[in-house]
């Protein structure tokens, strides 16, 4: 018993200490922006270039896949603004009245390619169409389709070729784009179905194809502001879409909207 | 009776631990048959010398030879390891495995085919246990698990049997009849013995010989009616 | 329950089982020499086994994927040699399960190694045992409890193996997707009732686990 009492002491002097706020000056209101991973390279610059003009606010990023993201804004994590690789989640969020409607832009879009190792001569080079005949113990990396839109794009695009069924055991999903594209990058996939803005600056893999055809897949960048945020996030999302924002968009290999 | 050679012929040199000074037992031994006591008080090197005798020790400089043949020779570079050795241990707290029961204990050095015959229940008949043979080790007396000790060290036919203070944890009513039994299988088996003990009574009881020790060295040797003062020593 | 459905349950069990049958013996051994060898780098080695107990589960499928995948110190060599590939394969999801477990395993069993009295081995030897032969007749014999209890938590540890496993073993329906993994992916994906289902099942076993090996080392958990 008698060694509780310094416990006790220990303990409430702790919290005491852990419960003070510091005194002083408010920090400016921060935005909370959640981000597809695949806009992880651009959304720096984004912000950076819109603090630039508007000194007095702050951005923060959270990136990840866009199913992942959609989960936490549905469990109610405090963010303010979501741009995700696709037009699904951000409508199904619209649906759920988790987000504002006339917040919803589309800010980008992007194109689907096959990558993999640069492979010097000997055998042609690897197809969308020609996925089939990556031997039976070699990988092919894709986003997992049921939370990350790049692999949506994905399967809906193999399944279209007819090649989805007879892929199915060389498949291995990515928890996002860029985990499917280290696959890539490590050599363990000889292939990976990722956007061609992943490419940029990456020198080790080369882009063997890309999604073209009727039933290619037509990926957007969607935007929207999520229900209760500040104005702040109306502001940064027209910066976004602004000739400013698209400059920068298009600088990263985006194309328009 | 006397064999050619003497049972028990050994010199022993040797350290024990390290810091912050080992511990030296210099050790002469000789009996022609029958028990030798090793006899001082505790911390004199007894047990190490018995565990030396067995080869569980190692031993810097010496021999031994029992009953003629020879199981460590350091000048010959000879050193039987101990499961050689033949030599019969029995601890001071018997050590008995727990997760055997008494039969399986005695029969434990026999090859596996002999484990379960006539030969394990001998041994248990002859130290009058074969009624415990199904009993768990944790269930005996101190002089039963006394007999279960000397039974199963004796199942495997050693030719030298070390007893390290096998009475001390037995109670008084007890003593009389097992040292009765150890002096009989012993003379009975021809199986010579060396018994480490503080309790004078005990060395002039069970002894043939006596070997004295004081810090580690072989101080006197005589039997222990002699040393022990009933007669003017030699 | 569908075969699909049941597909990580028997995969967990399959992986747990075969980790323990690789770092069972390994661990055993290991926790005997660390009992009774007394030598020079000792305390490094004891560190080394506990490592993957303390280190995140990020940094140990880190090392696995450096040390085994294909561009890996091993791994490259493993394909060269044997044409084995370790990532994505139910292998890695064994591999990783067996070093996470492997310092409960010799955790658990030392100090049963160590409480064996040295008497008992020695009484062993004089009755004509070979070193060897005292380890497995009086040594193990002796301390199985120990042993029991340390193989069993190794299991269980193994079963819950998730961080090095999703690095390592990746997340490959209908291959590597443990029950933890699929926990994770069917919180993820919003079915929560399919996550509910693996959570229950990984619950009662591991419970059932627990309480096995403490009925078999009672003071162990009281340490």
């Amino acid at each position: 018993m008698r060694s509780l009492v310094p416990s006790l002491l220990f303990a409430a002097l702790f919290v005491a200490t852990v419960a003070c706020k510091t005194p002083g000056v408010a920090p400016p209101p921060e935005l909370s922006v959640a981000a597809a991973t695949s806009l992880r390279e651009v959304m720096p610059e984004l912000v950076r270039a819109y603090v630039k003009a508007h000194p007095d606010r702050r951005v923060a990023v959270t990136y990840g896949a866009s199913g992942d993201l959609k989960k936490q804004v549905e469990a109610g994590a405090p963010i303010d603004a979501v741009l995700f690789a696709g037009a699904k989640p951000v409508d199904d969020l619209i649906s759920e009245g988790r987000v504002d409607s006339a917040s919803r832009h589309v800010i980008a879009s992007n194109e689907l390619v096959l990558v993999g190792q640069p492979r010097d001569g000997g055998a042609s080079p690897l197809t969308f169409a020609s996925l089939t005949s990556i031997p039976a113990a070699e990988k092919l990396a894709i986003g997992d389709p049921r939370t990350v839109p790049a692999g949506e794009y994905a399967r809906d695009y193999l399944t279209s070729l007819g090649e989805w069924t007879a892929l199915q055991p060389r498949l291995v999903f990515g928890g996002n784009v860029a985990a499917v594209l280290v696959y890539a990058r490590r050599d363990e996939a000889v292939a990976a179905v990722v956007y061609r803005t992943e490419l940029r600056g990456v020198t080790d893999l080369v882009e063997l194809d890309v999604a073209r055809g009727a039933n290619a897949p037509h990926p957007k960048v969607v935007a929207g502001s999520v229900h209760g945020a500040s104005e702040q996030s109306t502001a940064f999302l027209q910066f976004v879409t602004s000739a400013e924002g698209e400059k920068v968009l298009a600088s990263f290999g985006f194309g328009p909207p | 009776m006397s064999h050619e050679s003497p049972a028990i012929d050994a010199r022993l040199s040797f350290d024990v631990g390290e810091k912050p000074k080992p511990f030296r037992v210099e050790a002469e031994l000789a009996l022609d048959h029958g028990i030798l006591i090793l006899f001082g008080p505790s911390g004199a090197g007894k047990t190490l010398t018995l565990l030396a005798l067995a080869g569980l020790v190692a031993v810097a400089s010496g021999h031994v030879k029992v009953s003629g043949e020879t199981l460590l020779d350091t000048v010959r570079g000879i050193s039987l390891p101990t499961h050689r050795r033949r030599v019969g241990y029995v601890p001071q707290d018997q050590a008995l495995f727990p997760f055997l029961d008494v039969a399986g204990n005695v029969s434990f050095g026999l090859p596996r085919a002999l484990r379960t015959g006539p030969r394990a229940l001998a041994w248990l008949d002859d130290l009058g246990i074969a009624h415990l043979a199904k009993a768990r080790v944790d269930s005996l007396s101190g002089g039963e698990r006394q007999r279960v000790a000397l039974a199963r060290a004796l199942a495997v036919e050693p030719r030298l049997l070390l007893l390290d203070e096998p009475f001390a944890s037995i109670d008084e009513e007890s003593t009389e009849p097992l040292r009765e039994l150890v002096r009989d299988v012993v003379r009975r088996h021809r199986i010579p013995a060396v018994l480490v003990t503080h309790d004078a009574d005990e060395a002039v009881a069970m002894g043939d010989r006596m070997t004295r020790f004081a810090r580690g060295k072989t101080v006197e040797t005589g039997t222990p009616r002699t040393l022990l003062g009933r007669e003017p020593a030699t | 329950m569908t075969a699909d459905a049941v597909f990580p349950v028997v995969l967990s069990l399959r992986v747990a089982t075969l980790a323990l049958a690789l770092i069972g013996p390994i661990g055993v051994a290991l926790a005997f020499v660390q009992a009774r060898a007394r030598y020079r780098l000792r305390r490094l080695v004891d560190a080394l086994i506990l490592l993957p107990l303390v280190l995140p589960p990020s940094v140990l499928g880190f090392f696995l994927i450096v040390t085994f995948g294909r561009r890996g110190l091993l791994g490259g060599l493993l394909e060269r040699a044997f044409g084995i590939r370790l990532v994505f394969t139910p292998a890695a999801a064994v591999i990783a399960s067996a070093v996470v477990a492997l310092p409960i395993v010799v955790k658990t069993v030392q100090p049963a190694i160590e409480s064996v009295s040295a008497d008992l081995e020695a009484v062993a030897r004089t009755l004509g045992l070979s070193p060897s032969a005292v380890v497995l007749r009086v040594t193990l014999p002796a301390a199985w409890r120990g042993v029991l209890a340390g193989l069993v938590l190794g299991f269980a540890r193994a079963l819950g193996e998730f961080g090095a496993t999703l690095m390592f073993a990746g997340n490959v329906p209908g291959r590597t997707n443990t029950m933890p993994l699929e926990i994770f992916t069917a919180y993820q994906t919003g079915d929560d009732a399919r996550a509910g289902l693996y959570v229950g099942i990984l619950t009662v076993l591991s419970l059932v686990i627990v309480l096995a090996a403490n009925s078999a080392s009672p003071r162990m958990l009281a340490r």
